[in-house]
């Protein structure tokens, strides 16, 4: 039993460890590692501890990036691969297209849009593209988002890794930091209702009848795909909303690289459109085929190049943000 | 990130940063807290669940008592190593496991037997062998001189002040632990 009196806290003897203790707190210290047999068994180890990692490469600093999911499989582990043919089959046909699973699957193999183990999750979408639906593509919605696709009346499709329905929301946190996250499987929301703390979701490829789950539950399980929306409508409403990358830092070579990488984007550029039939001129005139900018990218307004640098730093930083590294060879 | 950010983000319970945390920044010091403690196998992953239970119980209490007092490293091998130690005991609790704040300041009667400390203190100063190592301490201690003063007076950079400062701590420990298993108490 620790005498009261040398009570010794983890913050305070973590913090003499450090020395960072006044003298009378390492006095007590000291104190409590004369009469208390474990806390001198404690300190033997600690010291130990340090001995054993020493010249080890030892960094407590995580990463802030969390990756975007885009490549991820929806369909990863059901039955067959098609839960999220079988979403977007169930939302054009909700809209009213004419449309049968089938000829989406034919379709999705034919453009390599659905793979041996699934659908890639930025995929989603591509089919209703083709029948003139408008579709967005989200990472990073909550559940106001949702709430007001639903309201705007559009089909709404998400990636969940449905594991975790059947789990609470702690054991699915466990579950994710064990194992990762694990976006497994495309379902249509049906519902949600913000004030019970319910949802509602519908797998056209399992049951006929939509189910409804608690939203902490939901909310985990939803987690796993950074939380992606896909909305499918037949209204043109088209909001650009590219991908938050603030997160994503660069270092300064790559940055160096942007520069580069703008430069390139206006040749290819200019090389199609002078294959075209455009010229340079002070004016823009479409039918003359005239543009002022059909010159050489250090004679480009800055406003102009600010377009393509922005373009290009966006580019490099949604590679990171999408888990790749760029690695320079010595 | 700092290490008040890490616990912040720890106690939201941000997976991608608890993952890598946990499973990757920490895998070498709970390795060697495992194979340091238990005398038999201890599946990592089962330590680390376990303590993990251990830090979020209760709304994460026994995280939010860290206070930046030292560094992270430093205040979770304390933290693991109690939990390890009181794992291996089979459940019998380690009284400092308690959430109370554990250094009462206004209660304790050392703040009036300041002359004591030093005193003690100073005599085991006096056996260390490393004599910069014991300069270290009574110059940051006994005569209360800033980290950014004694490393002037060093002549080494700030930064270094962390590792100079938890050797010395660490021999200081040492001798006083010799002294203990010599002459006792």
């Amino acid at each position: 039993m620790v005498n009261k009196k040398h009570n010794i806290s983890d913050e305070l003897l973590a913090a003499y460890m450090d020395g960072n203790t006044t003298l009378e707190e390492t006095q007590m210290v000291l104190d409590a590692v004369a009469e208390n047999a474990e806390l001198r068994e404690l300190m033997q180890l600690s010291i130990k501890v340090d001995e054993e990692l020493k010249g080890k490469e030892l960094c407590l600093k995580p990463s802030t990036i969390r990756t975007l999911p885009m490549l991820k499989r929806a369909a990863k582990n059901t039955v067959d691969n098609l839960c999220a043919i079988k979403c977007e089959g169930y939302a054009l046909r909700s809209l009213g297209i004419d449309v049968s699973d089938e000829m989406l699957e034919q379709e999705a193999k034919k453009h390599n849009w659905l793979r041996e183990d699934g659908m890639p999750l930025h995929n989603m979408g591509f089919l209703s593209g083709l029948y003139n639906s408008y579709t967005t593509r989200r990472f990073y919605r909550s559940l106001d988002d949702i709430a007001k696709a639903l309201k705007a009346g559009k089909v709404t499709i998400t990636v969940i890794d449905n594991t975790e329905l059947n789990l609470l929301p702690l054991q699915a946190r466990r579950q994710d930091i064990k194992s990762g996250y694990n976006p497994n499987h495309a379902i249509v929301i049906k519902s949600l209702d913000l004030k019970a703390k319910i949802i509602e979701l519908f797998d056209p490829g399992s049951s006929d009848t939509p189910k409804t789950y608690p939203l902490d539950i939901f909310s985990e399980a939803w987690n796993d795909s950074a939380n992606y929306l896909v909305t499918i409508t037949n209204h043109a409403n088209y909001e650009p909303q590219p991908q938050n990358l603030s997160d994503v830092k660069l270092e300064e070579e790559l940055i160096e690289l942007r520069e580069a990488i703008a430069e390139n984007a206006h040749e290819i550029w200019a090389q199609a459109h002078k294959q075209e039939g455009w010229t340079y001129g002070p004016k823009r005139d479409d039918e003359m085929k005239i543009d002022p900018n059909m010159r050489p990218y250090p004679l480009l307004p800055e406003s102009v190049k600010k377009d393509y640098r922005r373009m290009a730093i966006s580019t490099i930083k949604l590679v990171k943000k999408s888990g790749w590294d760029l690695v320079k060879r010595k | 990130m700092t290490d008040l950010e890490i616990v912040k983000a720890l106690i939201d319970g941000d997976e991608t940063i608890s993952r890598q945390f946990f499973f990757e920044n920490c895998r070498p010091l709970f390795v060697s807290i495992i194979k340091i403690v238990f005398p038999y196998s201890v599946d990592y992953d089962e330590f680390v669940n376990e303590f993990y239970i251990y830090l979020m119980e209760n709304d994460a209490a026994r995280l939010r008592q860290f206070e930046g007092r030292s560094s992270i490293y430093q205040w979770l091998k304390t933290v693991a190593l109690r939990f390890a130690l009181w794992l291996r005991s089979k459940g019998r609790v380690i009284d400092t496991r308690s959430q109370e704040p554990l250094y009462p300041k206004e209660q304790s009667s050392y703040e009036e037997s300041g002359k004591h400390a030093k005193m003690d203190v100073e005599a085991l100063l006096g056996k260390m062998k490393n004599k910069r190592q014991a300069y270290v301490i009574r110059r940051h201690l006994i005569d209360d001189i800033s980290e950014s003063a004694l490393a002037v007076e060093l002549g080494v950079k700030v930064s270094n002040m962390y590792n100079i400062k938890k050797r010395a701590m660490t021999a200081l420990t040492k001798v006083a632990m010799k002294d203990l298993y010599q002459y006792g108490k």
